[in-house]
């Protein structure tokens, strides 16, 4: 651990298990707090939380334990979230939007993170690489 | 995660949350709001102090109406002009389940007449 002067890691490593979701959002407070807007900040929350969330719940069988990587990037311009995982492959970007529901009777009560995810992020990448999934999530700051 | 029930004099049940509605609050949130449900007829959930919620959030908020539409019951959302509201907004929440940035429009969409 470093100092009170030391600078937020960014990278974070998770288990598949679903506790350790809720150590997603301090670490992206650490790292980005300081780099993008408060808007910005609320779009990655939302996108992150719901890019873990879908590995965390989809891509494991059950027993299985898998790995998450989750890094941060600040580049000129813009940042950028990168999610790497082992688990099965699976890209945000092409999958299908699940179809809306025509009254709360039809509607599933889940379902919507994809849309939220290409909502709040306007520039989504994915890569099935060396067996694990790679999405790259980024982020672009408002000029001046 | 605050989560305040009102019953009003009209057989409103007001649901004020706030904070966040996150992965770490959703649990609890969902036992809460599905006890207030399974009581109440009609249903005002006011979100205005909410400062953050996703799908796992969203999922709490349509498993709640649909108990009450269930029960032919009337239940609406009340947001601040914010990324709650659109949240709620850019997932279609809001075609099924009406929302309102007015309190008293809010609770004249849920109150019989």
């Amino acid at each position: 651990m470093g100092g009170p002067d030391s600078q937020p890691s960014t990278t974070l490593c998770l288990t598949s298990a679903f506790d350790d979701l809720r150590l997603v959002y301090p670490w992206l407070d650490a790292v980005a707090t300081t780099v993008v807007t408060p808007e910005i900040l609320s779009a990655m929350h939302v996108v992150l939380e719901e890019a873990v969330a879908n590995v965390v719940m989809h891509g494991f069988s059950p027993g299985q334990d898998g790995t998450i990587a989750l890094r941060f990037a600040a580049e000129p311009g813009g940042v950028t979230l990168m999610i790497e995982d082992d688990g099965k492959a699976f890209d945000p970007s092409a999958a299908a939007l699940p179809r809306l529901a025509g009254s709360l009777a039809e509607a599933t009560v889940g379902g919507r993170g994809l849309t939220l995810i290409r909502r709040f992020c306007p520039a989504i990448a994915y890569e099935r690489r060396d067996g694990r999934n790679h999405l790259r999530l980024r982020f672009t700051l408002p000029i001046g | 995660m605050p989560i305040d029930v009102q019953e009003l004099a009209t057989g409103v049940t007001r649901v004020v949350l706030s904070g966040r509605i996150d992965i770490s609050a959703v649990q609890a949130i969902d036992t809460a709001m599905m006890a207030v449900a399974a009581k109440a007829q009609c249903m005002v959930i006011d979100l205005t102090g909410v400062e953050f919620i996703a799908s796992m959030g969203l999922r709490s908020l349509v498993k709640c109406a649909k108990m009450i539409r269930g029960k032919r019951g009337h239940v609406a959302l009340l947001t601040a002009p914010n990324v709650v509201a659109d949240v709620i907004r850019s997932s279609g929440i809001d075609d099924l389940i009406p929302l309102f940035d007015s309190d008293a429009e809010a609770l004249a969409a849920v109150s019989l007449v």
